[in-house]
């Protein structure tokens, strides 16, 4: 037995539980914000709702349910006391004699004087957290530069200055599994996404960079135009090894499995971050993941990194060097409100009658002509967004059914677009099922759904694409999906329960046109 | 109304059984596909296959105190048949991760073909089930029964992901050392 079918065979479970788990834990707060389509995104209100019912770190959760620890929390508390007092004060002796700092590498030479007098006035002994706020403790080689978002103003700190080498350690707790951030993602209505511009990568990138980071990215926005994320990546001094950078106001998936005795948190610069690898051996060559997790300034952040494991001592480098740097990013959430889409993508998701839908303006003409006798229509709708144009019907009867869509003519499409010569293109009859065995990979898109040329469709290019499955219990009709090409304009036929000949005159009425 | 009243509705073939279970579970139910297909068009087509599945399995069944768990398992059943057949919903990721988590359960070489029927297997898993506590039990489902998030559980139950995650792979690895000494072999 394989995963996805013992997956499948979990339906077998008692009802007694199903209908347990459903009813159990708080629904509202989890799965019908996070899943349901066609819900509006949570207000203001609701977020900082949610913001104020987030629960602590695991490492803190932890340490609640032991109270034997909090003790050792206490005497931690003090010891970082000593240890940081010394450090705050003369921290803000240097930023009275240091000033702004800059992000222009162009201000080098300006700002020279100034380094040295940061150099000077930083020349006493610090304390680890002192050091960790980045002043010192880089590579020599490695040219620092230091944005604070307050106001803008910029200074760069040429860190060739020498200084003990940081004094932080990031400790890795050892990943079971990965799984994939995208599976929790929810709906969100007009979802739209844009390029960051150089101001606007400098208004939420970190609060330092390295001479090797070069950023770029995106930011996602919901259909109102309220940012809601960022993904930004920089390269690395490793080649064709980026550092990829997400966050959001909102938690974000985390993607490593992780043993929570083990798991351990990382301080640095007053940040907790939860920091992780998985090195994956099964298939060669043998790779190093890298991950970390952290809320800083009110933001969700994952920091992800996949590295050929002879180079993981580099890459960990790279990416802790990613991480201190991020720790002095000032602004949080209003930097990220700052970001302001070009122009809202136009979006809408109506539902028509099928005579409006015959009218639409953009597709109505390639509309389903004529509904089949005795079908009920379950839902047509006229849906657009950044991605998606399309419209949409769905009629059924019993276990019979017929989806008839209508979109803009794209590049998904002339990849599956077929010559009607090359009958293993589309011809089910060459494929016995299950096709998932029959099917070579290479085909599978094209004869899973091809598309034909309007002019070139017959009736006998519809019986090839049709198949009568013997299927107990199902409809006993004619099954069939491919699309037609009118054009700059596909028509996509999923039918079951409709004979090829009353589909082919359905498509032939629209090319008489 | 009540779920036996629903019931009796389908015993006397009235077709308000049908509006009154969409009224009732419809949301839920397309919720449920949604969370599997991402497909809003064949979550709600899912759905309405449900009702029918359900319009022709009531009678003989008789689902009075667990309609909405019958219902359940008809969505998951045909949401996950969506994701099978058509390749274009791209939910194969979901479905692998979750397939992948699950194959750490299972005590047998890859090669080793399936041992157990569905009987069995369900008694088995039914077994274990009852010797979880409530909230592992319930957590267990949500991830594998559900398909939910592992962000969607920890907010459910109010537990850290970190939490929920250490809670799943201690339970999987609970069925997986379950199965092998009661000698099931999948």
């Amino acid at each position: 037995m394989r995963g996805k079918e013992f997956l499948e065979k979990l339906e077998f479970i008692d009802p007694v539980y199903i209908e347990a788990a459903d009813s159990a834990g708080h629904p509202q707060e989890a799965s019908s914000i996070q899943a349901v389509p066609n819900k509006t995104v949570q207000s203001k209100t609701e977020q900082n709702k949610t913001k104020q019912n987030r629960l602590p770190s695991s490492a803190i959760l932890q340490a609640y349910r032991h109270p034997i620890l909090w003790g050792a929390a206490a005497a931690c508390v003090c010891l970082l006391l000593i240890l940081t007092l010394p450090g705050i004060l003369s921290k803000q002796q240097n930023q009275n004699s240091i000033g702004q700092p800059n992000f222009s590498e162009q201000n080098v030479g300006q700002n020279e004087a100034n380094s040295e007098q940061n150099n000077n006035s930083t020349s006493q002994p610090n304390s680890p957290n002192q050091v960790a706020k980045g002043e010192e403790g880089e590579s020599d080689t490695d040219k620092i530069h230091s944005n604070d978002h307050q106001d803008g103003t910029e200074h760069n700190l040429d860190n060739s200055s020498d200084g003990p080498a940081p004094t932080w350690d990031f400790t890795y707790n050892e990943a079971d599994a990965i799984t994939s951030s995208d599976a929790a993602r929810r709906y969100i209505p007009g979802y739209f996404t844009q390029e960051l511009g150089e101001q606007e990568l400098l208004a939420i990138g970190p609060g330092k960079q390295i001479g090797w980071m070069n950023f770029s990215g995106f930011a996602g926005f919901d259909g109102e135009g309220k940012v809601l994320e960022v993904h930004l990546t920089t390269t690395s001094t490793l080649p064709d090894t980026p550092i990829q950078i997400s966050f959001s106001e909102e938690p974000i998936f985390s993607c490593g499995l992780l043993s929570e005795e083990e798991a351990v948190s990382s301080y640095c610069n007053g940040v907790d971050f939860l920091v992780f690898q998985y090195i994956q051996k099964n298939v060669p060559p043998s790779t190093l993941s890298l991950y970390a997790e952290a809320e800083i300034n009110g933001l969700f952040y994952l920091f992800q990194m996949e590295a050929p494991l002879e180079q993981a001592e580099q890459a960990k480098t790279d990416f802790e060097a990613l991480l201190e740097c991020f720790t002095v990013y000032q602004a949080g959430s209003e930097e990220l409100a700052s970001l302001t889409p070009v122009e809202i993508p136009e979006w809408f998701d109506r539902t028509l009658t099928w005579q409006e839908a015959r009218n639409e303006a953009d597709f109505g003409a390639w509309f389903l002509p004529t509904v089949p006798d005795s079908f009920q229509e379950e839902g047509i709708h006229r849906f657009k967004d950044q991605n998606l144009n399309y419209l949409s019907g769905l009629w059924t009867k019993g276990y019979d059914s017929l989806r008839w869509k209508v979109h803009a003519y794209d590049d998904s499409d002339a990849a599956r677009l077929t010559d009607i010569a090359d009958t293993q293109n589309y011809d089910l009859s060459l494929y016995p099922i299950p096709r998932a065995e029959s099917v070579p990979e290479e085909l599978r898109e094209i004869v899973d759904n091809p598309v034909f040329e309007a002019e070139e469709l017959t009736l006998e290019i519809v019986y090839a694409r049709a198949y009568k499955p013997v299927d107990h219990g199902d409809s006993d009709g004619w099954r069939m999906n491919f699309s037609v090409r009118y054009g700059d304009i596909v028509v996509e036929v999923q039918a079951k329960g409709l004979s090829p000949e009353w589909i082919y005159k359905q498509l032939m009425e629209l090319w008489d046109k | 109304m009540e779920d036996a009243n629903i019931v009796d509705l389908y015993w006397k073939r009235e077709e308000a059984a049908i509006r009154q279970t969409a009224e009732k579970y419809g949301y839920k139910l397309r919720m449920l596909a949604f969370g599997i297909t991402d497909d809003l068009q064949t979550a709600e087509e899912c759905e309405n296959d449900t009702y029918l599945e359900a319009w022709n399995s009531i009678p003989p069944h008789e689902p009075r105190q667990y309609l909405y768990a019958f219902l359940a398992r008809i969505t998951r059943h045909l949401a996950l048949n969506c994701c099978r057949n058509r390749s274009r919903l791209k939910r194969s990721a979901l479905i692998c991760e979750l397939s992948n988590e699950l194959e750490q359960c299972i005590p047998a070489p890859e090669d080793t073909e399936c041992r157990i029927d569905s009987i069995v297997f369900a008694e088995a898993i039914n077994v274990f089930l009852a010797t979880l506590s409530t909230e592992k039990r319930n957590v267990f489902l949500r991830r594998y029964w559900y398909f939910d998030s592992i962000a969607a559980i920890a907010s459910r139950f109010a537990l850290s992901e970190s939490k929920v995650k250490t809670m799943l792979f201690r339970t999987r690895n609970q069925l997986k050392q379950y199965l092998e000494k009661e000698g099931y072999y999948l």
